[in-house]
């Protein structure tokens, strides 16, 4: 008979803002070794980790989870396919962002922060991505960020590229240099706590429905189209038999040939599964921020999983079923989306997170005027520039070169891409623009069919 | 024998004709539900109605059709033209099963179900014409059973449609 014990311990004491993830610690001690399944079930989010157990040794798990107010997050773990622990946990959302503070650094009431305050050791910050989810503004200390784990250190990293706000208290310049230096938003969000700026700095990336418009720019697969094709064709052969044959049986024939051509095409298909993407970065930065949009039109009845990175987090499905992620641990580096499709189904998921980004341009103003250097070893890509209102071609550059506007023809994009960059850029600003995919950070694979760009915003 | 195959093939061709009739306006039908609803559920329901509609059509025609055009054709002329009235439609049926509307035991069960009416209409129409009954009366007749008929489809479509193995 199995012995299991396992502590639950969700982060931020359990508050959570509405609609955002945290993250569920979990202690697992079993006296018997062997693979386990934990799964965590709440509001549309349904996920799956997967691991082994050594006899009466703890195995420590820090799981995204993204629970909602009226329905409470059922915790369970099987072993050999048998249920061996379940509880359930309940939150109670909140609909501001938190601010967190460690160290138990004391906070007047009268600063300036939206929301409510947490307090927490600094061993409790999050060691997921997820795990910032509710935060908005997060205090620390140097003495707090020399205290953290490798994994709570990646967790805040992710935290800062972000561009969410981090408060330092009795830091010194170099610190805050250093933390600004790996953060996103050429890490404007990152201030001496007696410093903290009234303005709003992030720009939030492209919506879903922003990235529906650039995956309808691609070319599009259209079933119904086919149908009215097929069917037509069908009634057009059949009169034509009715005139030019004068025996019935090769009448006869086409209705049944005309079911079965239907069925073979039909089931010779295969699923679509396309992607849009926007990844931004600051010139000089080698992290991007990306918003993402998987769609997954279904032909026939399938059910598989789809290999992902990590760097997609919690996917957020756009239709009301609930979604199930696999995490391994034994490939810490990857999930697993299951996908379910019935013919004209159409499922859509969307990501948002950051990614490394090895590109070889670079974008400076010089007196207002832009100047594109390729600092690679290789040609650059055909890039598009966005200044003063107009877009402009930027040719492929040699490793070294650079390039400044000097004709300003304005060329012609698609209205998507012109509607895009305008929204992200506004009329005064300047920005390069290169068709850039998360297949080529090797984040998806090669089967789905993707549209993406990568805006580079000049250094400040 | 020239007037005897042209007739033939006449009354097949008017067979055909008969049921692209019937089945262009399923079809528009059921390519617009398609292409306004979302989802594979809501298609998949769009399509079962299509289809239960589409039965009760065929149900109807042969009705109608049967008694009156088929009672004095050769045996082999009017199984071809039933085959063809009661055919035209399938590639809509294939649709809907491969949607997952419908399975396909169902079809086949419905439009067997479809055929052994129809060929029970085609034994009871030859009966009545081979009655000794004056003309006025055979035509009489057979209005009526095509009336009964025709009135049983519209009466109780849910159990046509479960009938034949919907």
């Amino acid at each position: 008979m199995e012995d299991i014990s396992v502590k639950i311990a969700p982060a931020w004491e359990g508050r959570i803002q509405t609609g955002k993830s945290t993250e569920l610690g979990v202690r697992i001690i079993s006296s018997q070794g062997g693979d386990f399944l934990l799964t965590l079930k709440g509001g549309d989010l349904i996920t799956h980790h997967t691991g082994a157990l050594e006899a009466d040794i703890p195995l420590d798990l820090w799981a995204p989870v993204r629970p909602v107010s009226n329905q409470p997050l059922t915790i369970e773990i099987h072993r050999s396919e048998k249920l061996a622990f379940q509880q359930q946990l309940n939150f109670a959302p909140s609909p501001h962002g938190f601010t967190a503070t460690a160290s138990g650094i004391y906070l007047s009431d009268n600063i300036d922060t939206i929301g409510q305050n947490i307090t927490v050791t600094p061993d409790a910050l999050p060691r997921t991505d997820q795990g910032y989810g509710s935060i908005q503004t997060l205090i620390l200390t140097p003495s707090d960020l020399a205290s953290l784990e490798n994994a709570q250190t990646l967790a805040l990293s992710h935290y800062l590229q972000s561009c969410k706000e981090l408060l330092l208290i009795n830091a010194n310049t170099d610190v805050l240099n250093k933390l600004r230096s790996i953060a996103g938003c050429n890490g404007d969000a990152i201030n001496l706590f007696q410093e903290k700026p009234k303005n709003e700095f992030r720009h939030p990336l492209p919506s879903k429905i922003a990235l529906q418009a650039l995956l309808l720019d691609k070319e599009k697969h259209d079933p119904i189209a086919t149908l009215y094709l097929f069917f037509s064709c069908y009634l057009c052969i059949l009169l034509l038999m009715l005139r030019a044959t004068r025996k019935p049986a090769p009448l006869l024939i086409i209705p049944t040939l005309g079911a079965i051509t239907l069925i073979a095409a039909w089931t010779l298909q295969e699923n679509h599964t396309r992607l849009a993407s926007w990844s931004e970065v600051e010139s000089g930065s080698q992290k991007a921020n990306f918003s993402a949009l998987l769609s997954i039109e279904g032909v026939n009845s399938t059910h598989y999983n789809l290999q992902l990175s990590k760097a997609f987090g919690l996917p957020n499905p756009l239709n009301n079923k609930p979604v199930e992620v696999a995490f391994n641990r034994q490939h810490p580096s990857t999930e697993q989306l299951t996908v379910t499709t019935q013919p004209f189904s159409r499922d859509q998921y969307w990501f948002q997170g950051t990614l490394p980004i090895p590109h070889s341009l670079s974008l400076i103003t010089n007196e207002m005027t832009p100047i594109v250097i390729n600092h690679g070893d290789k040609n650059s890509s055909n890039a598009i520039l966005s200044w003063q209102g107009r877009i402009l071609s930027v040719p492929s550059l040699a490793p070294g070169r650079q390039w400044t506007p000097t004709k300003p023809d304005a060329i012609e994009i698609s209205s998507t891409l012109h509607s895009m960059i305008r929204a992200r850029t506004g009329p005064d600003s300047t920005a390069l623009i290169l068709p850039f995919t998360l297949q080529q950070a090797g984040l998806l694979p090669s089967h789905v069919q993707e549209s993406g760009w990568l805006m580079i915003k000049p250094a400040t | 024998m020239v007037n005897d195959q042209t007739s033939h093939m006449r009354l097949i061709h008017n067979s055909v004709w008969i049921g692209i009739i019937y089945t262009l306006p399923l079809l528009i039908w059921g390519l617009l539900q398609l292409s306004v609803a979302s989802g594979s559920e809501a298609i998949s329901n769009a399509l079962q109605n299509n289809i239960n509609i589409a039965i009760l059509i065929q149900a109807s025609i042969v009705s109608l059709y049967v008694p009156r055009l088929l009672g004095k054709a050769k045996p082999e002329t009017a199984y071809f033209a039933i085959l063809m009235l009661i055919s035209i439609p399938w590639p809509l049926f294939a649709l809907a099963w491969l949607a997952g509307a419908i399975n396909a035991s169902a079809i086949c069960f419905s439009q067997g179900g479809l055929m052994a009416y129809a060929l029970l209409l085609l034994t009871a129409t030859r009966a009545l014409t081979h009655l000794n009954l004056e003309n006025t009366h055979k035509i009489l007749a057979l209005s009526g059973l095509q009336l009964a008929t025709i009135t049983l489809v519209i009466l109780f479509p849910s159990e046509w449609v479960t009938g034949v193995g919907l």
